[in-house]
């Protein structure tokens, strides 16, 4: 169908004329001149420049078309312009010379899309190309090709992504190829009209003539008439199949909607470029003079209805078409924005925040999809604010072998459902989480924070696949911590440490001595990886393979460095030990386990850790690059904790340090999108809200520094009990930060938007308190605190008085939040302290995923019915739940955070049953915990 | 409205020499810790009628009638019964047993009946003529309503017999069976209180029944507020003044008269001592709500056990056992439940002996068994109850509250809502329940 010698002509020129002067002019500038001018070096368009010159450094997507007057051509690109030094050119005759339509069908059909990856390993290019055709009627066989591709310098996006980024790529062009159906279906119907007019007028000028004139005229009329036939024949078939495949009336209405919606909204006369972005790129591009045709013409005479997709067609006055019977190939044809009309404006949309997912970079995308995971099943993920999981207590857990109760005898050959449903996970994993608890090190939360920075709950129910998959992933020469990001990190970190110890006095000089050897170590080790990843090539997957077994060597030692360790420390390690005997060196499930136990013990034994580790370190450096890309977190939270370590144990104070090891250990772009937690694009549209509205947990440095009572109120929000903040009207500002602030402690804000108000004028009631859990409220000033809030609000929720700085309500004693407490004044990036609190809030999650799975669906949490009275049952019930909380190492006030926390999972669980059953139409209330047995105190702050 | 309440019992305090107990701190003794708002209602809930172990029915000013799940605490139906509020309901067994049915009258002259298992009205009888005020049921499935007209209905509905009632004004506001066939029973219509008797007439045929008046009371001081049935021998009435009457339910003559006061109007005519409400326990112990305060006579010695003047910052409306009898429930027009009981040292021993030894609530409220109590006659052996824990979430005062035992306690009120006081314990046992039995094992398809 494609003539595919046409761009052989032309598209040496238009090359050269973009390479020229791409960077001055975004469209095409015709000086004739130039054009004209002959050249003596035509470049080959599969030759390419230099390969400095066609550096990819970042994603962009391309929509390329093949044009029937250009050849190959760009579009458009997001973002606008593209790569700075990337021949989109060039690029364009690539993708858009794989041609797809292989049909050799004859007649008008429609054509299918492809989708296919594209590579240039020399280059790194790596591209996802989806083919695809919008119908023109002025066009060649009615068709156009188009191709968007996403374009990447990382392969392993395209692998890892690839059905994601094909169903997005489907969905997009879903919207441009049914926009373009509507808009081709009436441009067909105004032609058939037109041809039908012109026959009519035809017949009757024949008529007319037929007497006066001559045969030879009669002739050439009749042979216009049968072109006309022809014609007529020609576009109700094409129409026809057109009007068949128009069945998905969903969109119809979509697009119905959306323009209405313009409308009423715009009454300017271009209905339709406010939302089309590319419009001013576009016009630009075409010359407006070479607009014709009776699209174009209807369209700028009839606002209405010329751009409309849903024409009247009553309204269409029909007028003559001159008749040939060849095609026309010199008349402009429309732009992508004219082709699809609504689909346009819808598929960009969805194309811009496709590109806005995927440019971040691969560490990212890898961490969201593995976090993502953990939100299945929905109803039992515990959530923090806007953006953090706790943990979901369903996740990768065969609900077969949960709890004894669930002992059918029907179920064969399932032996293991005798044991509690902690035995389905790894009992290992839970036992370091035990164990992290037991110590007072500080350090303990650090363990869950992933390279990104953001919490990943990683302590064992990883699907089996996950760990083996990875692996496999690492060994196609596509190395995750690759990233200049990463080696900054840890190049960084080491500068950081070099810092603290020449700093630092108080360790023994030959402690000192010693870390100092580990750090060169490190350094070492982190400098020959950085090199090895730059000289990185396929040899290294048979290294990676040998490294199979190095690690599991290197497991070893580290286990009996640690055993050697615990031996030297005096008492009550004894279970300790036996844990890290018990470690099955074969399975590499536990290879992420061992990671976390490894950190977590590390973290126990505390300063001594610190020699222990050095020896870790030198055995890493030892066995070299090997295992390198299976151990690399370790090393790095290794790393990190020491850095931690070092930082707070010193107090480092140097305001500017710190700020210069965020910037460095952050990214700009690599931490935005995880504030902001840009989510799936089909969620984007739910995660852009109104613009005052601050991100989840902003100013809550500033908040915690400045209210010295705060964890008490933290405190309150854990245990679900409503937080009143009370403001007088001047401190309406400071009542909005401190919601704002304290948002990120919710763990009902994602399933119930309504579970907070940054500031109401009335004192919500009671009974909305069971969904209200954070509300900020204006005290009139001449109305005094005590009258203001009644003895039940009083007694049901925690009070916040801003103005008089006080406030009543219960008190924490407790670990975590003491913890936290005690770390605010070290932090002076709020990111950092977010990054803490969510560590923290995952940690105290662990611990309500082993209360839920060990307790609360064994035997236990359903209690004896031997009790009579309700306050017996109640106290045993009491007893049993603090002498497991106690089992676990949790004590006093966390239990009850503990206890809450398992509660909201259950009543998800719960609700979710009840909306899945058809038959109820009524749902269970949502209780409200009263708190008798907290004695509220009044506190300043 | 709650500030209008609080105002009102701070002045009423200021008025009052002795002071309303408050408590402060943590109340351990309170078995309340989780409470369920049910909301449905949109205008005060009056009545609330537990059904089964399952269910209750709450009906209000609004005309409604909702039924809802004890356990789980949501709503199961509701029937938009009266077009005016709904002023008294009784629950009685269907005609095969296996169905209940619940009969509402109403100030829009209807009364209805309804199969709560199959959510529909089963009749609509509206030859009451007025506005309805109260129904009792009597002999077998028959029902008697009383307002200003006075009539008997059969089981199906049908009219059987209507009394004319002498007086113009007459608007009778209670009634109660005094015997166990309850053929006959007595009305109360303002100070006054009358007996009358069901006879049946048997024709040739057919059986009919007819509404006698056997006797005329005394009348009380003011208007009788409360009437209960005591025993079979004896019944009890309270009235605006605070006198409590005890008759005979053989002889119809007053027997004793408890807990008379001299200045009974009190100031503005606040009638500070009236009695709005009495309880029988055992069949000889009287529990009554009067003024701000609650009293416990007993019957058989005609002694004051025990009496707390000010429980409330306003008037008590309602009061019964709960937790099996180690809590005495209160609630007033204040919004608040206020749990009374005898201050323990060591509650958990104590809960253990009391628990093994079988006791009645009473009992156990008093903290002594019935063999001591008849040897001990002075009263001031009983101290003065102790206030154990508050159940703070109404916000408008408390009108019912009903004892669900091991499910907790239910209230309404006039902020048009049910709350359910439940133990957030047992509640997480029963989720820990629900998750094992219907979550995670859906095969169980319940």
């Amino acid at each position: 169908m494609m003539d595919l010698n046409m761009f052989g002509a032309d598209l040496p020129y238009n090359m050269y004329i973009q390479e020229e002067e791409s960077k001055v002019n975004d469209g095409w500038n015709f000086d004739l001149e130039d054009y004209l001018a002959p050249h003596s070096q035509v470049p080959h368009p599969w030759n390419r420049q230099p390969a400095g010159e066609t550096h990819l450094d970042v994603d962009f997507i391309l929509v390329a078309e093949f044009s029937e007057l250009e050849g190959p051509r760009e579009v458009l690109t997001i973002p606008k312009g593209g790569s700075s030094n990337f021949n989109i050119t060039d690029f364009s005759v690539r993708i858009m010379s794989l041609d797809h339509q292989t049909t050799t069908k004859q007649g008008f059909h429609l054509i299918e899309d492809s989708q296919v990856t594209f590579s240039e390993i020399k280059d790194s290019v790596f591209a996802f190309v989806h083919h695809f055709a919008l119908y023109d009627r002025h066009a060649r066989g009615y068709v156009r090709p188009f191709a968007i591709s996403y374009i990447t310098p990382d392969s392993r996006k395209l692998l890892q992504f690839y059905e994601e980024i094909s169903q997005q790529m489907k969905k997009v062009v879903r919207y441009l190829k049914y926009g373009n159906k509507l808009v081709f279906k009436n441009s067909l119907e105004m032609h058939l009209m037109d041809l039908h007019y012109t026959k009519a007028e035809m017949l009757l000028r024949m008529r007319s003539r037929k007497s006066s004139h001559q045969v030879s005229d009669e002739d050439v009329c009749y042979k216009n008439l049968r072109t006309l036939e022809a014609n007529i024949t020609e576009t109700q078939n094409v129409l026809h199949t057109i009007k068949l495949s128009l069945v998905d009336k969903k969109l119809e209405h979509r697009f119905a909607r959306l323009e209405e919606k313009a409308k009423i909204e715009t009454p300017r006369v271009k209905s339709d470029s406010w939302s089309l972005q590319e419009w001013e790129e576009i016009e630009a591009t075409y010359s407006v003079s070479n607009v014709s045709g009776s699209y174009d013409g209807s369209s700028l005479s009839d606002n209405t209805t010329g751009w409309t997709l849903f024409p009247d067609t009553r309204y269409y006055r029909p007028k003559t078409v001159k008749i040939s019977s060849g095609r026309q190939f010199d008349i402009h044809l429309q732009g992508l924005h004219e082709l699809c009309s609504w689909g346009h404006r819808e598929g960009m949309q969805k194309l811009r925040h496709l590109y806005q997912f995927f440019k971040r970079d691969m560490a990212v995308l890898q961490v969201e999809s593995n976090d993502k995971t953990f939100m299945d099943p929905g109803p039992s993920a515990l959530y923090f604010g806007e953006d953090c999981i706790g943990v979901n207590l369903l996740t990768g857990v065969d609900k077969k072998c949960m709890g004894c109760h669930c002992l059918q005898a029907d179920i064969p050959g399932l032996l293991f459902n005798k044991c509690s449903s902690i035995e389905s996970l790894s009992f290992k994993s839970a036992a370091s989480s035990f164990r992290s608890v037991n110590d007072d090190d500080a350090e303990s939360m650090k363990s869950a924070i992933s390279a990104t920075g953001s919490p990943v709950v990683n302590f064992g129910l990883y699907n089996e696949n996950d760990v083996p998959n990875t692996f496999e992933l690492e060994k196609d020469n596509i190395d995750l911590y690759s990233n200049n990001e990463f080696i900054r990190h840890l190049t960084f970190k080491i500068q950081q440490l070099d810092i603290d110890i020449s700093k630092d006095e108080p360790m023994g000089p030959i402690e000192n001595a010693e870390d100092r050897t580990t750090i060169d170590n490190v350094k070492k080790f982190v400098e020959s990886f950085g090199d090895g990843n730059k000289e990185r090539s396929l040899d290294d997957v048979e290294k990676l393979e040998e490294g199979n077994g190095a690690i599991s060597e290197m497991v070893v030692s580290t286990s009996t460095l640690l055993g050697e360790d615990f031996e030297e420390r005096s008492s009550g390690t004894s279970d300790h030990e036996d844990f890290t005997c018990e470690c099955d060196l074969s399975d590499v499930e536990t290879e992420g386990m061992r990671d976390r136990l490894h950190t977590l013990t590390a973290e126990n034994v505390g300063q001594l850790e610190y020699e222990k580790e050095a020896k870790n370190e030198k055995e890493a450096g030892s066995i070299k690059i090997a295992p390198e890309t299976e151990k690399t977190s370790v090393l790095a939270q290794s790393i990190k904790n020491e850095s931690m370590l070092e930082r707070d144990s010193e107090g480092m104070t140097s305001y500017d340090l710190i700020r210069l090891n965020i910037e460095n250990l952050i990214p700009v772009d690599f931490d935005s999108p995880e504030q902001e937690s840009t989510r799936f694009p089909s969620n984007a549209d739910n995660d852009s809200p109104d613009a005052d509205n601050l991100a989840c947990g902003f100013g809550i440095l500033h908040i915690m520094t400045k209210y010295a009572s705060i964890k008490h109120v933290i405190y309150s929000i854990l245990i679900g009990r409503s937080v009143i903040v009370v403001g007088t009207p001047d401190l309406e500002g400071e009542v909005k930060n401190i919601v704002n602030a304290l948002k990120i402690f919710l763990t009902s804000y994602h399933r119930n938007h309504r579970s907070f108000i940054p500031w109401t004028k009335c004192l919500p009631s009671l009974y909305k308190m069971t969904d209200l859990k954070l509300v900020g409220v204006c005290r009139p000033e001449r109305k005094p605190f005590d009258r203001f809030i009644p003895s039940a609000i009083k007694k049901l929720c925690t009070v916040f008085d801003v103005k008089r700085r006080e406030i009543f309500c219960p008190v924490y004693q407790g670990y975590y939040l003491s913890l936290l407490d005690n770390r605010v004044r070290n932090y002076k990036m709020e990111e950092m302290l977010t990054t803490l609190i969510k560590s923290i809030m995952v940690e105290i999650s662990s611990k309500a995923f082993i209360y839920f799975h060990s307790f609360c669906i064994g035997p236990a949490g359903v209690g004896r019915q031997d009790y009579k009275f309700l306050q017996q049952q109640s106290s045993s019930f009491q007893r049993r739940v603090s002498n497991f909380m106690a089992k676990i190492g949790v004590h006093d006030s966390d239990a009850h955070i503990i206890e809450f926390l398992c509660e909201t999972i259950k009543q998800q669980l719960i609700q979710d049953h009840f909306q899945t059953r058809a038959s109820v139409s009524h749902m269970p209330e949502r209780p409200l915990a009263t708190h008798n047995d907290l004695c509220c105190q009044m506190m300043k702050c | 409205m709650w500030q209008k309440l609080w105002r009102k019992g701070d002045q009423q305090k200021d008025e009052d020499k002795e002071v309303v107990e408050e408590i402060e701190g943590e109340e351990t003794c309170n078995p309340y810790t989780e409470l369920y708002f049910l909301q449905h209602h949109s205008d005060i809930v009056r009545h609330l009628l537990v059904i089964d172990d399952r269910r209750c029915v709450s009906a209000g000013d609004d005309g409604v009638v909702v039924v809802w799940d004890t356990q789980l605490c949501m709503k199961l139906s509701f029937f938009e019964a009266h077009s005016r509020p709904i002023t008294c309901m009784l629950s009685i067994d269907g005609k095969n047993k296996d169905s209940n049915l619940l009969i509402t009258g109403s100030s829009d002259k209807h009364i209805k009946v309804w199969n709560i298992d199959q959510g529909k009205c089963v009749q609509d009888i509206t030859e009451h003529g007025t506005s309805v005020k109260c129904l009792l049921p009597v002999l077998e499935n028959m029902f008697v309503s009383a307002g200003e007209q006075l009539h008997l209905w059969g089981e199906d509905g049908a009219l059987l017999d209507t009394f004319p009632l002498d007086k113009q004004e007459a608007d009778i506001s209670l009634l109660i069976s005094t015997n166990l066939k309850n053929e006959r029973f007595v009305t109360a219509c303002d100070k006054e209180l009358t007996v009358y008797s069901i006879k049946d007439l048997l024709d040739l045929n057919e059986t009919s029944y007819r509404i006698c008046q056997d006797k005329r009371l005394p009348e009380h001081l003011e208007a009788v507020r409360a009437l209960v049935p005591v025993s079979d021998k004896l019944f009890a009435s309270g009235s605006l003044d605070g006198t409590i009457l005890l008759w005979s339910s053989e002889t119809f003559t007053p027997l004793k008269k408890l807990n008379t006061m001299a200045d009974y109007k009190g100031k503005a005519n606040m009638y500070p001592y009236s009695v709005q409400y009495i309880a029988c326990e055992n069949q000889k112990y009287l529990l009554a709500a009067i003024g701000c305060g609650f009293a416990l006579f007993d019957t058989v010695s005609n002694t004051l056990l025990c009496r707390k003047v000010k429980a409330h910052y306003s008037k008590v409306t309602q009061l019964t056992f709960v937790c099996d009898g180690l809590l005495l429930a209160t609630c007033s027009e204040d919004g608040s439940i206020r749990l009374w009981g005898q201050k323990s040292h060591n509650p958990g021993e104590q809960l253990a002996v009391k628990a093994s030894m079988g006791l009645s609530p009473i009992e156990r409220f008093l903290d002594i068994n019935f063999g001591q109590l008849h040897h001990s006659k002075s009263p001031d052996h009983f101290p003065e109850p102790v206030l154990l824990g508050e159940c703070l979430g109404h916000c408008g005062s408390v009108m019912r509250i009903v004892d669900q035992g091991l499910e907790g306690m239910f209230s309404c009120g006039g902020d048009h809502l049910v709350i359910a006081w439940k133990n957030s314990e047992l509640q997480k046992m029963k989720r820990n329940q629900v998750i094992q039995e219907k979550v995670l094992n859906p095969s169980v398809i319940v």
